[in-house]
């Protein structure tokens, strides 16, 4: 049997491994993402940290106040691009 | 049994698809080589949607399991449909437009997509593989060869064939950024041009439009920008700092600098957890009405989960080409390298159903992340299940010079329910930056 349910798909964590989390104590959207690495994948989070939020949400009786922190950018951009912002000071 | 092109001599003729099809009839066939086959696409169609057209479902392996992996939301929200292009790695699909002799490879997968050995990672782990604490448990020269063994599996793609040249970022300074021409985007972009104030729209699809762009059943024109409206399509905004917004434009950064911020980027779309939901051929309602306004139909068997707005207007143009199950919920999906069916769920009743997609419009979701990285309060909502910026009445959020209008703040509603919204947004940006 390989039927994983896939909360985040970017990094493979399943379901599974996130009902671990909350098994174990983790009750908040930042210690499951320390913990099992949803979020840290591909989407940054635009899949994963709402169905995290909504799991919490059922399974805990009360949701996450906020998402874990968005950081740029939205999603991977090549590195080139950001050193060819270089700076003002630089010129 | 794959997806497959339709032609408007396919659908009724009385139908808004068929009209649509009809006028953006492709004009430029090209060929692009997708690991070594030609494959037949339309010119500035997205490349995602070429392959679906092509029949192709896997485009990939995950980066673990090396599960199959194909286009699930063709929104660059997902990991579905990265490919290798060109030579440089990890490049999202279902936001390249096509261009004649593009070379694509399938990544991550050893040897091909369609048939990968290190799946056995998936059989051998059947629950999951705690990496993270696996490695922690073993000492020495154990633990050493573990970590070497991680670090070569690690990560997705490979370096790029060359080194590119980037040019250097372009510098914009306005008055105001507008980030999405969907119908709020546009007219809050339109009310601070009409009070005289510089304004520059961008968005990263092809024109304005936004939602309405992928409503099969939507073929009336988009309201259009007023002449003092910079706006800039083919233009994603990928990252916003304290002062400063950064597009991607034609693969080159721009950086512009804006005394006001109006993020309209709408809402996003998911399948929901349920077991098999990333095998290839599960996609989102937009997804296939996306497919779909490009002349592509996501199955041949198509199964429609919900009953959103994309789920009927999908029912509405391809009718019994399509099972609806409105009221339904996936148990899961059946399938190992393609999706061949599903279990369905509605009150006590449980039902097998066999399709070569499934197609589910669940509760869509706020795109926060833009507005969030500028500085604005994001806040749980228990109305609509999903993190929204906090905004007043007009949308001014509580960082002074970031706004939020449109579906982003409401959730869905009628076009011009949304562009009501974005001329009130407008009103307040310029009543803001006179008053500043």
């Amino acid at each position: 049997m390989t039927a994983k349910a896939m909360l985040c798909r970017c990094e493979d964590v399943t379901l599974d491994e996130v009902m671990e989390a909350l098994d174990a104590g983790h009750h908040d959207i930042e210690s499951v993402k320390r913990y099992t690495g949803f979020g840290t994948g591909w989407c940054q989070g635009k899949q994963c940290v709402l169905a995290c939020a909504r799991l919490l949400a059922q399974v805990t009786g009360r949701a996450p106040e906020m998402p874990i922190t968005p950081r740029p950018p939205l999603h991977p951009v090549p590195l080139g691009v950001l050193a060819s912002l270089g700076g003002d000071e630089e010129g | 049994m794959a997806p497959r092109r339709i032609l408007p001599a396919d659908l009724p003729p009385d139908s808004a698809l068929a009209r649509r099809l009809v006028a953006h009839r492709p004009t430029a066939r090209v060929t692009v080589d997708h690991d070594g086959s030609p494959v037949d696409a339309v010119a500035g169609e997205p490349l995602a949607v070429a392959l679906l057209g092509a029949g192709t479902l896997t485009l990939a392996r995950s980066v673990k399991y090396h599960r199959p992996r194909g286009a699930m939301c063709l929104r660059g929200d997902c990991d579905g449909c990265l490919v290798r292009l060109d030579g440089v790695p990890n490049v999202m699909a279902c936001q390249t437009p096509v261009r004649a002799g593009m070379v694509v490879q399938s990544q991550n997968a050893f040897p091909t997509a369609g048939l990968d050995v290190l799946r056995v990672t998936d059989w051998f782990f059947p629950k999951h593989l705690d990496h993270h604490h696996l490695l922690v448990q073993f000492g020495g020269a154990l633990n050493r060869t573990m970590q070497v063994f991680a670090r070569r599996m690690a990560g997705l793609g490979t370096l790029p064939d060359a080194v590119a040249a980037f040019p250097r970022a372009e510098l914009v300074a306005v008055d105001a950024l507008v980030v999405g021409a969907g119908s709020s985007g546009v007219a809050c972009a339109n009310a601070i041009a009409r009070g005289g104030a510089s304004v520059l729209l961008v968005d990263e699809r092809e024109g304005p439009g936004g939602t309405r762009r992928d409503d099969p059943t939507d073929d009336a024109a988009y309201p259009g920008c007023d002449p003092a409206v910079t706006a800039r399509y083919g233009a994603g905004a990928v990252a916003t700092y304290e002062d400063e917004t950064l597009l991607l434009h034609d693969g080159r950064g721009v950086s512009v600098r804006a005394r006001a911020r109006v993020f309209a980027t709408g809402c996003r779309e998911s399948v929901g957890t349920f077991p098999q939901n990333d095998v290839p051929g599960v996609f989102t309602a937009r997804a296939c009405a996306l497919a779909l306004c490009h002349g592509v139909l996501c199955g041949e068997r198509v199964v429609v989960v919900g009953d959103g707005p994309f789920a009927r207007a999908l029912v509405a143009a391809l009718g019994a080409r399509v099972t609806h199950a409105p009221g339904a919920a996936v148990v899961e999906a059946l399938g190992g390298r393609a999706v061949r069916g599903a279990t369905l769920r509605e009150g006590a009743r449980t039902w097998k159903v066999k399709c070569d997609a499934l197609v589910i419009d669940g509760e869509d979701s706020a795109a926060y992340e833009l507005a969030g990285q500028a500085g604005a309060r994001v806040l749980w909502s228990d109305g609509r299940r999903c993190f929204v910026p906090e905004s007043d009445a007009d949308g001014a959020t509580n960082y002074t010079g970031v706004y939020v209008t449109g579906s982003l703040r409401w959730g869905r509603r009628a076009p011009d329910a949304r562009a009501r919204d974005g001329a009130l947004t407008g009103a307040r940006v310029l009543r803001d930056l006179e008053g500043r």
